[in-house]
């Protein structure tokens, strides 16, 4: 026994054929395996051993476990670290794979470009040719399917690039130019490969709009712009209309971000101290649309141990993971809203403030590529 | 090693053995005859559970001929640890009720216990876990051999695991092309 004990230390790199043979052989025993690999980067991995693991990762009900067990996770996110300038970093976190060591980080030079519904792929947009204004879209997760090339806006200053669904369901491009000082929103879609005005002239807002404002992603043909302090602004699309929304009456610092998404609507971050507020615009029990309380006092407890405060500066859009910087550090924290599960991340942020990060998520569930069944009847 | 205690005074304790008494003695399926606490052996086990209330345990030694000697002094070590590990463990998931955590981590004594084990040990000792119904110690040894996999390309996980690839080079590649997120780091 004790002898057997010293041997084990370096356990044989090749376990016998056969005990393996009947352990993986058993259907039952393969799923409780794979279910433990707890990250859905393993599962993918896992799923290109051999095709009877990759039925058993994409079987639905097999996937709806995995979820259970393990809550979704963050791939990486891109961060900008000042809005209005012209080149924009944007960095990517790889998914974390070798396990257990911290993720690298990858840089990609580009602004992102945001997409709203599923399934949730970063793309960036590069600014090839600064002067002929020649843009291309890629995503850093795909980088063999190369870049697509988007014809030169009308003019540089078109130089805020969004996904919006087209009429057809489909997936347009379109590109806003915002004059701060004037008040004015020009938009522009890509039509048959060519720049089209939706209105003649442009919008032309009340408002001073400040520069470093947070603009997001078009959602049923409406756009939320983040940059007018007490309101959000609501840009109409189809009617190239806007109107303006009142922030909750207990926001009243600039110390929050918005999200939307498809199903989950319009959300509001907000920080206070160490403890975050989240509010959901929707219509409320009187029948009107309003701010109406989804969680309060959510404690922080990275800035909360170390005494510090949070800045609210990212959510994903639908509002389940938020991005927060902590004041006196500069850490930065994300937390998934529901379970409350904080993740205190490597990196440090000279100025949290001017940080636009992006949180996306791992596309879930993984779709698998469909496998031809007839080459499969060996067993 | 405390272990032994289940082996060759099985015979003797047997001899004196009541109907009260508070073992039960198992029988790996070479022969060797070993002894475990009945308390323990019920609260882990489904199935030892279900033996010991139907009555169906034999004194002389319960057959169990799906589990060879080593998966069963495995077993039966990882129950007499569990019974002395109980004041920790009970303290443990009566005091907090957190909901956040997704699923209950291996215990410090209980990851020891799998590391020690070699991988074909490793491997009778989940058959053995599954045959026997024994929930937990399934949890903890699948999730070992899943830690084994984790972080690890799919070529390395069919080497350590000596498994056969039956995909074609065109299949892994459209897998890594439409799931590139899950290989970024290779």
């Amino acid at each position: 026994m004790e002898g057997r004990k010293g041997a084990q230390l370096t356990p044989a790199p090749v376990a016998a054929a056969a005990v393996v043979k009947a352990v993986f052989g058993s259907e039952g025993l393969i799923r409780e395996i794979i279910l433990r690999l707890e990250f859905p980067t393993c599962l993918v991995r896992a799923a290109a051993v051999c095709k009877r693991w990759l039925r058993h990762a994409s079987d639905p009900d097999f996937l709806r476990r995995f979820r259970e067990r393990c809550p979704p996770r963050l791939l990486g996110f891109y961060f900008q670290d000042c809005p209005p300038a012209a080149a924009i970093r944007a960095r990517l976190r790889g998914p974390g794979a070798r396990h257990p060591h911290p993720p690298r980080w990858r840089q990609h030079r580009g602004r992102p470009i945001h997409r709203q519904g599923l399934p949730r792929r970063p793309f960036l947009v590069r600014n090839l040719n600064p002067a002929a204004g020649q843009h291309a879209v890629f995503s850093p997760l795909h980088p063999t399917r190369g870049v697509a090339l988007l014809p030169p806006p009308p003019r540089p200053t078109f130089n805020r690039f969004f996904f919006y669904k087209a009429d057809g369901g489909e997936d347009g491009v379109m590109a806003l130019e915002l004059e701060a000082r004037r008040g004015q929103v020009q938009v522009v879609t890509l039509q048959y490969g060519v720049w089209a005005f939706r209105t003649r002239a442009a919008i032309q807002l009340p408002y001073q709009l400040s520069a470093t404002g947070d603009i997001l992603p078009p959602i049923h043909g409406k756009m939320y712009i983040q940059n007018v302090f007490g309101y959000i602004l609501v840009l109409d699309l189809a009617d190239a209309s806007f109107s303006a929304i009142h922030l909750p009456d207990r926001v009243r610092t600039t110390n929050f971000r918005l999200s939307c998404g498809e199903d989950s609507g319009l959300s509001l971050i907000r920080a206070e101290g160490f403890l975050l507020t989240v509010w959901n615009y929707r219509t409320d029990n009187n029948g009107l649309q309003a701010w109406v309380l989804v969680a309060d006092e959510i404690c922080v407890h990275e800035a909360s141990n170390s005494m510090e405060d949070v800045f609210v500066v990212g959510a994903n859009d639908d509002a389940k993971f938020v991005l927060l910087g902590l004041a006196r550090s500069g850490a930065l924290v994300s937390m998934h809203l529901r379970s409350r599960i904080e993740k205190l991340h490597h990196e440090r942020f000279n100025d949290l403030n001017l940080l636009f990060p992006f949180p996306f998520m791992m596309t879930w569930p993984p779709v698998f590529p469909a496998l031809r069944e007839e080459n499969d009847q060996e067993e | 090693m405390e272990v032994d205690k289940g082996k060759g005074e099985a015979e003797e304790t047997r001899k004196v053995a009541e109907a009260d008494r508070d073992t039960v003695t198992l029988k790996s399926s070479d022969g060797k005859l070993f002894e475990v606490s009945k308390e323990a052996a019920a609260r882990l086990s489904t199935v030892l559970a279900g033996m010991i209330a139907g009555g169906s345990i034999d004194d002389n030694g319960t057959d169990l001929k799906q589990i060879g000697s080593e998966a069963l002094e495995n077993v039966v070590d990882y129950c007499n640890k569990h019974a002395n590990s109980i004041p920790s463990a009970a303290l443990i998931s009566s005091s907090i009720s957190f909901n956040t955590a997704p699923f209950k981590e291996p215990e410090e004594w209980e990851r020891k216990f799998v590391d020690r084990l070699s991988h074909d040990a490793l491997f009778d000792l989940v058959e053995a876990a599954n045959f026997l119904g024994m929930e937990r110690l399934l949890d903890v040894t699948c999730h070992k051999i899943s830690e084994m996999m984790k972080g690890k390309s799919p070529d390395q996980i069919r080497e350590v695991f000596n498994i056969k690839n039956d995909y074609t080079k065109e299949e892994l590649e459209e897998i890594r092309q439409e799931l590139a997120w899950a290989f970024y780091d290779d």
